[in-house]
């Protein structure tokens, strides 16, 4: 019983907002949302061509992937999102203290974003606790320390008030910055970044948001250079942090 | 002898059975932010008698509303669904901790500030709940 009421309690989605690609709606599969080209399989395709497209595939990614190692001689780093890292596209977001946020905000630092709410009782702050812990311990990386940012992009426009946001993200540090905007100016971010959420009701009034609950590292070129997603500890992401920032730079 | 056969089935099946005997340990609320109008509890629970336990509801003098919900995670993607009854074998263990079960709480009746200390109640099959103290807490105790 533990863990499978999942369907049986009617809960009525309405999808508010999708940025990733692949259509979500009771879609538990898993999906790779980096590659968007990648195809499911039609069941009527006779195992053994099957069996030869995807010998095929495997080696054409062993040669790739050769390739692009000669090419850029990229270390194997966890989560490394290299080559072609997503780039962050304009934004016009509002910050917590009603002022613009653009991505001139984001260049030149290095910004550690989450996605969430404010009325969001248990990933959100045991998030955001860490991430305050992460923020204060970066504070002795060369490649961080005056530089580095933590952003929480609230995807509840409705209820969270840039006001809200401030008090809510300095509780829980004081230089946590509290973005948001309407829907349509989120697009484009959470599009850029593969960010998904969707207003959900169970039953009262009061609804709850599904939404992506992974730390994006932002390079100071504004690029998307790695994703880490739950569970989250504070010493996996100064960790990860410290590996993706070592590497890009030394890129650049 | 059927008839008889599908009595004592039923009769197992009603076997309802209280709290006694549910050892609850790391009992806390995580202090709301700012603004925030929902709360989350933890514990742990064992089962620490040879008979089966449910636990089938959770409640709050503080608060009007209490569920037991579990934070999915699908494709990195965090979704919040209820968690339904739990059932623990004899000597199995229920660990509701952060980012994934958790008591969701609302509408909350006094404040909710670090330090303070509430009441948790588990509901099982039968029997009066189970009541414990529930200390509100800044950070995940260690």
């Amino acid at each position: 019983m533990i863990g499978a009421e999942v369907a049986a309690h009617g809960v009525d989605r309405s999808l508010v907002l999708q940025g990733m690609r692949k259509a979500v709606h009771g879609d538990h599969t898993r999906s790779d949302r980096y590659n968007p080209a990648m195809q499911t399989p039609t069941p009527k395709i006779p195992w053994l061509i099957m069996s030869l497209v995807t010998a095929l595939a495997f080696a054409a990614g062993i040669g790739l992937s050769a390739w692009h190692n000669g090419r850029n001689a990229a270390p194997h780093i966890d989560g490394l999102m290299w080559p072609d890292p997503p780039a962050v596209p304009a934004l016009n977001l509002v910050r917590d203290d009603g002022t613009a946020f653009h991505l001139k905000d984001l260049s030149g630092k290095w910004s550690l974003l989450f996605f969430g709410f404010i009325h969001c009782p248990d990933v959100c702050p045991t998030t955001l606790a860490t991430l305050a812990q992460v923020h204060t311990a970066l504070q002795h990386n060369p490649a961080y320390a005056g530089r580095g940012q933590v952003v929480f992009v609230s995807v509840d426009p409705q209820r969270d008030a840039p006001a809200q946001l401030a008090a809510y993200v300095r509780y829980f540090h004081k230089d946590f910055i509290g973005v948001t905007a309407n829907e349509a100016a989120l697009k484009p971010l959470t599009r850029a970044l593969g960010v998904l959420f969707m207003k959900v009701t169970q039953g009262g009034q009061d609804y709850s948001v599904d939404h992506s609950a992974g730390v994006f590292f932002i390079d100071p070129a504004g690029r998307l250079v790695s994703v880490m997603t739950p569970p989250l500890t504070a010493n996996a992401l100064i960790a990860r942090f410290t590996a993706v920032s070592q590497f890009i730079d030394a890129k650049s | 002898m059927p008839r008889f056969l599908v009595l004592l089935c039923v009769l197992f099946s009603l076997d309802a059975v209280a709290c006694d005997g549910l050892a609850l340990d790391h009992v806390w609320l995580r202090e709301p932010p700012p603004g925030s109008e929902v709360a989350a509890a933890y514990f742990d629970a064992r089962n620490d008698t040879a008979r089966e336990i449910i636990i089938q509801g959770v409640a709050s003098p503080a608060f009007k509303n209490a569920m037991v919900h579990r934070t999915l995670m699908i494709d990195g993607r965090a979704e919040m669904r209820p968690q339904g009854n739990i059932v623990l074998a004899p000597g199995a263990h229920f660990s509701a901790q952060p980012g994934g079960a958790h008591v969701m709480l609302f509408g909350a009746r006094r404040s909710l500030q670090d330090g303070a200390s509430l009441t948790l109640e588990l509901r099982c099959t039968a029997g009066p709940p189970l009541r414990v103290a529930l200390p509100v807490l800044r950070a995940a105790p260690p």
